[in-house]
């Protein structure tokens, strides 16, 4: 590169006045930043130029890589554009858009006649079908406001421009000032420079990435509506389909936005004037065809008449584009370097010599690359990269501090050595996205554009190893072992399956098995500084040994295959301890001095449960539907997440030991006598009617409902030590004046199991898991022990007459 | 009263301060921005923010998770205490209330946990020294009995209605009317899963099942007895009385539901949606003999074959007018609000707004229009409250859906700013045509220019599928537009009237003497009747 500048700096002095000039010239970014500042030879641009110019689309030529650009897609023209701005346009494309590459076509005609054929064009265009518009609908997902692109913000629109990426190409507004980068002096100095090597030289600053003129806008409050641009915007491909402007991926609103920045406030509907009159439509069709339109613009049913072979033409030639402007050729204001990097690509493009060449691929990436302007972003082997002036528009979301790193767009130097083919595939299709906190968004190009990029990008880079310098994966690995070093290092700076540390913003790894070859991911880990300049990413392997000498014996090669390995199964593995408890830092009800109850859904106390944890670490969950207390248990407690901010409100599950289980059916009943069965029904059929609860002063809730004779308070606290809880019921007839005279007589069922076994005088011992007592009863008051098929249950009958109190107690 | 912030140890302080900033960062770059039409609704209503999410993550973001050490106040319920005290309810099941809310800038707002463990309360009332609220599975009665600030009484007011486990069984209210009553209204379940299944009933005729009452509105009397009043209800999120203390639900659009509509919840209606008729079978049901439900059809085609099939006071033409309603309230301010005195206000979900209804009633039945109001809110408006200075607190959470605004939750409040808009008041059914109250004098000369007015009228289809396309258009010719003495009044006699069909009018070029252009050219109204 610098032999380059250093070699052909007699040049300059032409040059530099050409690029100055060249203001109405057309501009081709990459031919502005590198072959016009001496990076890439004159025949590099020339061969730019061909297809930029879309001189191919007239003289053809068979090699791929100098397929023409071409123009619009023209239908639906008359909806975009303002039919005023058009017909200038037509009559002097240059004037009305400076540096645009659509050449003068009208030229050649007698001035008075010019603005009739433009007329007669532009009713000619009118007629042509409107192509289905884009279809946008507004969901619940993706809300839509009604006539969207007419609510758009100027000054957020201002923000996006700046920020989404736009003025990588486009040039930024003078007023804008970027909020958070801070530049050195040195790059502050460098943003100043013009298009001067020699001055860049003395800044030693030959490798930072030249500036370039920006791709022209032109003012588009005169071309466009504020739906048309807006529409353009959400969908630049359908009507440019070279991709040369990329789909930003835009939401509606900001694309409305947007276009209401671009327009400055001045938008209107589109305005088309031109009313269809036949005699003027045929008119311009017959001018369409005369002038070749459909060269560049192709139009079902017309069919362009050929022009000579690009290999056919000769620098020369009296008769050319090249030369100034002549009667029935496209003029194109080319300026002195334009032309002379097209006639040395024309000269050594005589016929028979080079139709042997055989394109090499990186040249064929390069070529690419300069076409879509990827190197406006992106820098690859040194050339390209954010320009200096466009520098502090690069920003990270919500200027979190990432460095550099996490705003400018990634360097592809190495690009296919990093990353698997699919994934780069997807990437150049705008599917994947990884760095969510760069501001700016990779834009889609169109599959057609890219052609076979990411398998050149891994051809080339693959192929430039040298043997030996990359390894695979290498040692037995232990997934687990994985775990525990993503969680010594790994998580401080990266979420994992969506999962963060308070404060991490970075690259999500759960997919990187998807992105990266393990080769390029080993020799990352051991030095990542050697594979990205610039890097924030420490090393955890100095000097080839690993920080973590325990583990796998501080074997490197294990301790990488295994990180591999859990990245690689993480869908199925826990994650790393940190994040684990992060997460159920957030979520986990720990009480600590006071209970806390939870209403939730619940698998066993249904959709109605109303749990009450205590800090003595046993818990209870009471069932409001069937009116009765369902289950207990020790240990951890619930975790709330699916009841605070799951959408789909999933069950809690108790968290602590497998849970004792209270009988099902309600707690008290009338029976007949001492044989009759347990009621089947529970809850308002069985009679009951569950009234809510009451807090005391400790924060322990005592459950309120009504039996069909009782009103009933019942309340759970832990016995000593939480070896179980204590069980309080309260009772109380309905009519107490009766129930003085004639006590209701209802059985309470303490316990049901398949196996109870007598514990003394007040208790038993059911399934051999738990014990129930009902201290103070004497034999006679303690009941049947009943066998109802395989199950055994403990009914105690009771005699109220007045407020009855009773204390049961379950210790497991 | 105790203020949220919870004391700040060191290590989390660093943390806290960076999300302040970023908070404020946010502030300033994102939520604020208006929108087109806000920017001039603003001169007439602004919007005061007291609170916003801070998340880091976009609220449509798939993890989305609340900030840390945050209070998440998705607002799921509003009640006004006193001149200086809000009681909001939250999704996660909280009661805060909030002091020092009217200030300017709201600085000093307080906040202070009341009530918890209610199990995504949606609604909340304030009824003597209680609150009340709708739960998943009950109308709870939350009390301070001790005096300590913090509620520690839970009676179930009301309870009963099934509660399968589906997650969009969520039952909203309670809402008190005219004569005493509390309301509530119930979601219908979207696909149940085989376990919430068993919890439902079924009718096999008309082959739907729901869990018990799901789809009704139903009141609990000043007795405490539940009763069911109305059904066919898909998701019912708003609930209001109007200034007779009638009470009415706002729907949302879906299946059997062309677009979103206003409906008088009354004894035996039946509005739209058929799975709520699984209940219908239920002794205590004021619906009988429905056997088939005419899908496919047209609504007014509907309407004519089902007899219990009601007509909704109001439709709200899809994203026109809103594309998922929420709460209704009342404008009893008197003018402190502005000039909308009597009329209701309609929160909107995804597109952060609010609309406005005026209702008249012809034959007995209401029937009305609808305008666009306020947009730009920072999130979902989900609840609605007068303060007690006459503006409007909006209560914001888009949990589990999404919305134009792009913060999860908070709460602003719309103050007047005393400047009259220049609006169209109130649009009133006539034998031949309409006729409009502007907020203003017009310009006479203007205004009665036919040119000025194109009306078309649609309905929707009554159907099975999602939501109904606008149907059975007709553009109908303005024959004359006369302006009243005052000059506030223009009568448009039109050809064409359709009952049962939206009718909507677009304004252009009328002007008030100071030379406005109307704020709200549009007015949709929901011809039920021709007087």
């Amino acid at each position: 590169m610098a032999v380059y500048l250093v070699g052909l700096l007699t040049l300059l002095e032409t040059s530099q006045v050409a690029a100055v000039d060249g203001a109405e010239s057309p501009l081709v970014a990459g031919f502005d930043r590198f072959i016009r500042q001496q990076v890439l030879p004159s025949e590099v641009g020339g061969r730019l130029l061909l297809s930029e110019l879309s001189c191919t689309a007239c003289h053809r030529s068979s090699r791929p890589e100098l397929a023409p650009k071409r123009g619009p897609n023209l239908a639906g023209v008359s909806r975009r554009l303002h039919t005023e701005w058009l017909q200038r346009f037509l009559l002097n494309p240059q004037k009305v858009k400076p540096g645009t590459t659509m050449p003068g076509m009208l030229h050649s005609l007698a001035a008075g006649e010019r603005p009739q054929v433009a007329r007669a064009l532009a009713a000619f265009l009118a007629t042509l079908p409107v192509e289905q518009p884009l279809k946008l609908l507004s969901t619940g997902s993706a809300p839509l406001a009604n006539a969207f692109w007419s609510k758009g913000d100027e000054q957020r629109g201002r923000r996006l421009f700046h920020r989404v990426g736009c003025v990588a190409c486009h040039q930024v507004d003078a007023d804008y000032q970027s909020e958070k980068v801070y530049l050195s002096d040195r790059e502050k100095r460098l943003a100043e420079l013009k298009f001067d090597p020699e001055e860049r030289q003395e800044l030693e600053a030959v490798d930072a990435p030249q500036p370039f003129r920006s791709v022209p806008l032109g003012r588009l409050s005169a071309k466009y509506g504020e739906q048309s641009l807006t529409y353009f915007l959400l969908d630049p491909l359908g009507v440019r389909p070279a991709g040369r402007m990329p789909n930003l991926q835009l939401e509606p609103a900001e694309a409305a936005d947007i276009a209401t920045f671009l327009l400055r406030g001045d938008s209107r509907e589109v305005i088309w004037r031109e009313p269809s009159v036949p005699d003027l439509v045929a008119r311009g069709e017959r001018w369409f065809r005369a002038l070749n339109c459909a060269q560049c613009h192709p139009l079902a049913g017309i069919v362009p008449r050929p022009a000579r072979v690009l290999e056919m033409l000769s620098v020369d030639a009296a008769e050319s584009c090249l030369a100034e402007a002549q009667q029935g050729l496209p003029d194109f204001p080319l300026d002195s370097v334009q032309r002379e990097a097209l006639r040395v690509v024309l000269q050594r493009r005589q016929p028979g010599q080079d139709t042997a060449v055989k394109v090499d691929r990186s040249i064929s990436i390069t070529a690419k690359l300069l076409k879509l302007n990827c190197f406006a972003c992106h820098e690859r082997n040194g050339m390209g990269g954010v320009g200096p002036r466009r520098w502090p528009f690069f920003e990270t979301f919500n200027h979190v501090e990432l460095g550099d790193e996490g705003r400018i767009p990634p360097s592809l130097t190495g690009v296919g050595r990093k990353l698997l083919v699919p994934w780069m595939q997807d990437v150049l299709a705008g599917q994947a996205r990884v760095r969510f906190h760069l501001m700016a968004r990779m834009p889609r190009f169109g599959k057609a554009n890219l052609g076979d990029l990411a398998n050149q990008f891994a051809t080339v880079d693959r192929g430039n190893l040298s043997r030996g310098k990359e390894r695979p994966l290498g040692g037995p690995s232990e997934v687990s072992a994985g775990r525990t070093l993503l969680d010594q290092g790994c998580v401080q700076c990266h979420p994992l399956r969506g999962e963060w540390l308070p404060g991490v913003m970075g690259v999500d790894l759960a997919d990187l098995q998807r992105r990266l070859r393990p080769e390029w991911f080993r020799a990352f880990l051991l030095d990542p500084a050697a594979l990205k300049r610039g890097t924030r990413m420490p090393t955890f392997f100095p000097q080839g040994k690993s920080v973590n000498r325990q583990l796998l014996e501080g074997d490197v090669e294990r301790q990488i295959a295994s990180i591999w390995e859990y990245l690689k199964t993480i869908q199925d593995q826990p994650l790393p301890e940190k994040l684990v408890t992060g997460k159920a830092l957030n979520f986990d009800l720990e009480p600590r001095k006071r209970p806390i109850v939870l209403r939730t859904f619940m698998e066993r106390a249904g959709t109605h449960a109303i749990a009450v944890g205590f800090p003595a670490r046993v818990h209870v969950a009471f069932d409001a539907h069937q009116v009765r207390v369902v289950e207990a248990w020790r240990g951890k407690f619930l975790n709330a997440h699916g009841t605070w901010f799951d959408r789909f409100v999933p069950p809690a599950r108790p968290l602590g030991d497998p849970p004792v289980l209270f009988p099902q059916g309600v707690p008290l009943a009338v029976l007949e006598n001492a044989t009759a069965a347990w009621p089947s029904e529970t809850g308002a059929l069985a009679g009951y009617r569950f009234g809510g609860y009451r807090l005391d002063r400790q924060g322990v809730p005592t459950f309120l409902y009504r039996t069909p004779q009782l009103r009933v308070e019942e309340r759970f606290v832990p016995l000593d030590g939480g070896r179980g809880l204590r069980r309080l019921l309260k009772m109380t007839p309905f009519d107490s004046k009766y129930a003085e005279r004639e006590p209701v007589q209802v059985w309470l069922r303490l316990a049901t199991g398949r196996a109870l076994q007598s514990q003394g005088p007040d208790g038993y011992q059911i399934d051999g898991r738990w014990t129930v007592r009902l201290p103070g009863l004497t034999q006679a008051q303690r009941g049947q022990i009943r066998q109802v098929g395989e199950q055994w249950e403990w009914i105690v009958p009771l005699k109220v007459n007045a407020t009855m109190m009773l204390q049961a107690s379950y210790q497991w | 009263m105790v203020n949220a912030q919870p004391a700040l140890d060191g290590r989390f302080a660093r943390l806290v301060r960076c999300f302040l900033i970023i908070g404020l960062m946010l502030a300033t770059t994102g939520f604020t921005v208006l929108r087109g039409n806000a920017a001039q609704e603003q001169d007439y209503y602004r919007l005061v923010t007291i609170t916003t999410s801070q998340a880091l993550t976009g609220s449509r973001a798939k993890k989305w998770k609340p900030p840390p050490r945050e209070l998440v106040l998705e607002v799921s319920g509003l009640t006004v205490l006193d001149k200086q005290r809000l009681a909001v309810a939250i999704r996660k099941g909280e009661v805060w209330i909030l002091g020092n809310v009217y200030e300017e800038p709201p600085s000093r707002v307080t906040y202070h946990r009341f009530a918890s463990a209610l199990h995504e309360p949606l609604g909340l009332l304030r009824r003597g020294d209680a609150l009340l609220t709708a739960q998943r599975s009950e109308v709870t009665q939350m009390r301070d009995v001790d005096g300590d600030q913090v509620a520690d009484e839970y009676l179930t007011v009301a309870k009963g209605w099934g509660v399968t486990g589906n997650y969009h069984e969520y039952a909203f209210g309670p809402k008190i009317d005219g004569a005493g009553n509390l309301w509530i209204t119930l979601n219908l379940g979207l696909g149940l899963k085989p376990d919430q299944r068993n919890r439902t009933i079924r009718n096999p005729q008309l082959g739907v099942s729901q869990g018990k009452w799901r789809g009704w509105g139903l009141k609990i009397t000043p007795a405490g007895k539940l009763v069911p009043v109305c059904a066919g209800m898909r998701s019912p999120s708003g609930i209001g009385a109007n200034a007779a203390g009638d009470m009415f639900y706002t729907d949302q659009q879906g299946n059997w539901v062309g677009t979103n509509a206003l409906h008088h919840m009354r004894q035996g209606a039946f509005f739209h949606h058929p799975e709520a008729l699984a209940s219908m079978q239920l002794p205590e049901s004021p619906i009988r003999d429905i056997h088939q439900i005419p899908a496919g059809v047209s609504f007014p085609e509907a309407v004519r074959r089902l007899e219990q099939l009601k007509p909704p006071a109001v439709w709200f033409p899809y994203r026109k007018v809103g594309q998922s309603p929420t709460d209704i309230v009342l404008d009893d301010t008197g003018g402190k609000f502005g000039p909308f005195s009597g009329q209701l206000f309609i929160g909107e979900f995804t597109l952060s707004s609010i609309s406005r209804v005026f209702l008249e009633k012809v034959d007995g039945e209401y029937q009305g229009a609808c305008f666009p109001f306020r947009e730009g809110f920072a999130s979902a408006v989900l609840r609605m409250a007068f303060g007690s200075d006459g503006s409007m607190f909006a209560g914001l959470s888009n949990r589990g859906w999404s919305s134009l605004g792009t913060a999860s939750y908070g709460l602003q409040r719309i103050v007047w700013t005393g400047r009259q808009p220049f609006e169209i008041q109130e649009m009133r059914a006539l034998p031949d045509g309409f006729e409009l109250l502007f907020t203003k004098p017009v310009s006479a000369s203007i205004a009665s220019d036919v040119a000025r007015y194109k009306m078309q009228s649609y309905t929707y289809r009554y159907q099975p599928q999602y939501g109904s396309d606008e149907i059975l258009r007709r553009q109908l010719p303005i024959q004359s537009a006369t302006v009243d003495a005052e000059r506030r009044r223009v009568r448009l006699r039109v050809e064409g009237l359709r009952e049962l069909f939206v009718h909507e009018l677009h304004i252009t070029g009328v002007q008030s003497d100071e030379g406005e252009m109307l704020l709200h050219p549009r007015a949709y109204y929901t011809l039920n009747r021709i007087p």
